[in-house]
């Protein structure tokens, strides 16, 4: 009988670590928002030869991967990139993403960077693209971003 | 013992609270970022952004801006209805449509003719008439557009049980004044699913 009483005080003792070793843990996923930025290898040439991946978020990536990505020019004189996103994930997903744009200083351009979201499904490749806001455009970064938690998501 | 750890699960709850959504206090955010407030009974401001840049790289995308004669072309804005339940000024969707068409550098905003005889700048048209004058070129056709826009907003709703969605579709047409003829449409419909608003996307 003692003993029973010992293990339940022993249970109730506990519980309160255990809500704060929880509540600890909300706190760091919930602020936990990190961003995946994927650059372009280039050749001497300019032409793209691969992408680097920069992933401190590794959900994101196992469910958003860039698997290539290419360019073209339209209108003459205006970049426009492509890049083929992967999800090893069994379940449907979204993430969102954005383009940012470089002149041939290295100096941004704004425009044509507002985020989108998008729906992938189980082991599905698909593609996202975008058109540079200007012509001065040459080169770019693609940022991918996951704030939808399900403890981050209600408007009060 | 009890009371110490009661007041660390206070702490760490308050804590976990701020950092969480459920106390969050009055604060600037990013305009672009994706932590906004998406409404289900109306047009957000990232909904403007999605449309005009999706609808500006189709357009920019299909060439046809550099059909006109002269680089840059004229253009000019011609009628745009919004048909939703929302009421807002369809120029946060045409200011955005017109900053990024300048920006790629092929077309120029006319402000010598207007729908209805209108222009967004008076000034400019008054000052450019005067210099027209001046020079004795008023009888000579004033600047006319290459290409007119015209655009319309449109709402469609429906809902399963609680679960609301709405969307909207934002249709955009670019006709060649040369030939009076519909030489580019793009349309991007925006889709929102849920029960309440809410913060991010």
């Amino acid at each position: 009988m003692n003993m029973k009483r010992n293990i339940s005080l022993t249970h109730i003792r506990r519980s309160p670590m255990m809500i704060v070793i929880a509540l600890g843990l909300l706190s760091v996923l919930g602020g936990c928002n990190l961003t995946n930025t994927v650059r372009p290898n280039r050749a001497t040439d300019g032409a793209i030869s691969g992408v680097s991946q920069s992933a401190p978020n590794w959900w994101l990536e196992s469910k958003a991967s860039v698997v290539d990505a290419r360019e073209s020019v339209v209108n003459g004189d205006t970049k426009k990139v492509q890049a083929s996103i992967f999800s090893s994930q069994a379940q449907q997903q979204r993430f969102s993403y954005k383009f940012e744009w470089f002149d041939k200083n290295g100096m941004k351009v704004a425009g044509m960077d507002a985020w989108e979201s998008v729906m992938i499904l189980p082991q599905q490749t698909i593609i996202i693209g975008a058109i540079a806001p200007s012509p001065a455009v040459s080169d770019w970064i693609l940022q991918i971003s996951d704030t939808n938690y399900p403890w981050y998501s209600s408007a009060p | 013992m009890k009371h110490k750890t009661n007041m660390a699960v206070a702490t760490f709850a308050l804590s976990a609270c701020f950092v969480t959504q459920g106390c969050r206090p009055t604060q600037y955010v990013d305009s672009k970022g994706t932590d906004l407030v998406v409404s289900m009974n109306k047009v957000n401001i990232q909904d403007f952004e999605k449309a005009s840049e999706a609808l500006v790289a189709s357009m920019v995308e299909s060439g046809v801006l550099l059909q006109a004669s002269r680089q840059p072309a004229a253009l000019s804005i011609s009628r745009v209805t919004n048909d939703t339940s929302d009421q807002f000024d369809t120029d946060q969707l045409m200011k955005k449509i017109r900053i990024s068409l300048l920006q790629t550098g092929k077309v120029q905003v006319t402000q010598a003719v207007g729908l209805g005889g209108k222009v967004e700048d008076p000034m400019a048209k008054e000052t450019y008439e005067a210099k027209r004058f001046l020079a004795g070129q008023s009888q000579t056709p004033v600047d006319l557009p290459d290409f007119t826009i015209s655009a319309k907003i449109l709402e469609n709703s429906t809902s399963a049980g609680s679960t609301k969605q709405v969307s909207y579709i934002f249709q955009m047409s670019l006709a060649n004044t040369a030939t009076g003829r519909l030489v580019w449409e793009g349309e991007k419909t925006i889709t929102k699913q849920g029960e309440k608003n809410a913060i991010g996307f």
